[in-house]
């Protein structure tokens, strides 16, 4: 009985609200401290790094989640953001490649994407003109790598962040078909309903 | 210690990525995209040994085109770009990885394919490019009839062009077809031929202008790959006389000053005509190749003909009607 529970894990770039999203979920859904040991841990040294440097990480939680008189439980797990230096050193680096380790066995993958960075119109440094009508998802860096990666994944969500700031006009239909299949939440701010489709994705793709 | 996974298969050489990436001074994004089986060996093969000099006089190889400044300028900026980098590398400082596939957007006949073919050669001189040729395909090259067969053909199209450039013509219709068209997969394939052959080959997609905004929003991974936009303009009236003077030049043929004249007329109407596509220096180049022949027929006419007159385009070359 005491099996692992699945894992849905959270990743991103800095800043792209990783920690906002996994507290919001938390608070919306019964879930509780993990306090027995799960397969992938970080070590103490990582653990107290993560602590003291990342701007605000969020400890594995057991989320639980029902549908009627069915019931699942998912640990999720906030994660070291996504940074492409490749002179990261020491701590940093292990604690990154923890990040890895869990991307790599997680269940359900949860891309959080800073959309005031990542719609934009369409425009380049060689561009000649002005600029193009409504805003297009343009992945770069990290976010493209890791797109590429998890795409061919089962279980791979992606959660637009911010969408309250963005001061062009934009339509969710633009961006959902240039995703095909992939299944994409927008945020604005940690509101509830935004949060409930994230959990019914969860669900769904377990 | 990786544990065992119900849910989904993670191979040894997987987790070796990632003891490698914590050893050595791997970037993230780079484990990333080893992670889903993808290599780059950027660094090693970034070669381009110029000197300014050699360079200035390869952008030169552009002056020979009429027109088409907001072009030349652009390309001058990729060259800068280029060139910098290379400098930047060699004083051991930060440099972007070279991302040189291009988006043309434009009219029939603005130039897109000559200026492709040029690109093409001007990468071969400084040392981007092995042989510098131009493949030139569209969607019937590449997408196929069953599954399987698109990869098939984009994978051998992309095979030719190794070493040169692959010059997609209307990129647009790869996307029109809805999410079951096999053209999405030809795309897919494409982004994956990009990866796999980093810096063996240029890839240009070429199209209307619009078209090429809606083609690469179709698919988040297309804009960064394709990070160059250069837009071919419509040729004013002087620029297409000057591009018909140009090619009677070239083929040793000059225009009478009355043929000058109603050549101009006839460029006019057709800029005015709406209801058939103006295709610019194309149509122009036509005119200037039937006038060809019906200057040699008009001269067969007579005994003799001095050196002067074969050279001649008259005005009478220009007027009547194709007879063939
Ligand atoms: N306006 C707005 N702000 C948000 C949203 N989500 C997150 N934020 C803010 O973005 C900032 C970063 O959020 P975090 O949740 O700490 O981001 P993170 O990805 O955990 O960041 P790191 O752990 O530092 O990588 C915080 O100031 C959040 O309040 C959102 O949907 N809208
Ligand atoms: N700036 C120019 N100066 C001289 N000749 C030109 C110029 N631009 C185009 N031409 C000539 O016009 C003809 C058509 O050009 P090209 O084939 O490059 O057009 P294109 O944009 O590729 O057209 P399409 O979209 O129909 O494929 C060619 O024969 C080319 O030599
Ligand atoms: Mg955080
Ligand atoms: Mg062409």
């Amino acid at each position: 009985m005491n099996r692992p529970c699945s894992e849905v894990v959270v990743v991103g770039k800095a800043r792209s609200g990783k920690t906002s999203l996994c507290r919001a979920l938390a608070k919306t859904a019964e879930s509780r401290r993990v306090s027995h040991p799960y397969p992938i841990r970080a070590t103490s040294e990582q653990q107290r790094w993560l602590q003291e440097h990342a701007s605000e990480q969020m400890e594995p939680m057991e989320l639980t989640l029902k549908k009627g008189f069915l019931q699942k439980r998912w640990i999720l797990r906030d994660t070291q953001s996504l940074v492409d230096d490749p002179e990261l050193e020491g701590v940093r680096r292990e604690s990154l490649a923890h990040t890895l380790r869990l991307l790599l066995q997680a269940e359900i993958i949860i891309h959080v994407i800073d959309a005031t960075r990542a719609l934009r119109p369409q425009r380049s440094i060689y561009h000649s003109e002005k600029e193009a009508s409504g805003l297009h998802l343009q992945l770069e860096g990290v976010d493209l790598e890791l797109y590429e990666y998890a795409k061919s994944r089962r279980a791979y969500l992606i959660v637009m962040t911010k969408t309250e700031l963005l001061k062009v006009k934009w339509k969710k239909r633009d961006i959902r078909k240039s995703l095909g299949k992939i299944p994409v939440v927008f945020l604005q701010g940690t509101e509830d309903k935004a949060i409930d489709e994230v959990k019914q994705h969860v669900w769904r793709l377990a | 210690m990786p544990s065992k996974n119900r849910w989904n298969q993670v191979r040894p050489t997987q987790y070796r990525v990632i003891d490698e990436f914590e050893q050595s001074n791997m970037a993230v994004g780079e484990a990333l995209s080893r992670l889903s089986g993808k290599y780059r060996t950027d660094e090693a093969n970034s070669t381009m040994h110029m000197t300014r000099e050699r360079l200035l006089q390869i952008i030169s190889r552009m002056d020979s085109l009429v027109g088409l400044d907001g072009v030349k300028e652009m390309v001058r900026q990729i060259f800068a770009h280029v060139y910098i980098q290379e400098q930047r590398r060699l004083a051991r400082l930060k440099t972007d990885p070279l991302v040189l596939h291009m988006v043309f957007s434009g009219n029939p006949g603005t130039g897109k394919t000559t200026v492709a073919r040029l690109i093409a050669e001007m990468f071969r001189d400084c040392g981007l490019l092995e042989k510098g040729h131009l493949v030139e395909v569209e969607r019937a090259d590449l997408v196929g009839e069953y599954i399987g067969h698109t990869a098939q053909k984009t994978r051998e199209s992309i095979q030719r062009a190794l070493g040169g450039v692959l010059f997609i013509d209307e990129a647009y219709s790869l996307a029109r077809g809805g999410n079951k068209d096999f053209g999405r997969e030809a795309i897919d394939c494409l982004v994956k031929g990009i990866e796999d052959y980093r810096n063996q080959f240029v890839a240009i997609i070429a199209g209307y202008e619009n078209e090429m905004k809606y083609f690469l929003s179709t698919n988040p991974g297309l804009p960064s790959r394709f990070p160059i936009h250069l837009h071919f303009p419509d040729y004013t009236l002087s620029s297409l006389i000057a591009i018909a003077r140009q090619t009677a030049q070239e083929h040793q043929y000059k225009l009478a000053p009355d043929a000058e004249f109603i050549l101009r007329r006839k460029i006019q109407q057709a800029l005015l005509d709406a209801s058939r596509e103006f295709s610019n220096a194309r149509f122009v180049r036509n005119l200037i190749e039937k006038a060809i022949r019906h200057q040699a027929s008009r001269l067969f006419q007579r005994s003799r003909v001095s050196r002067e007159e074969l050279m001649t385009l008259r005005a009478e070359d220009f007027r009547e009607e194709d007879v063939f």
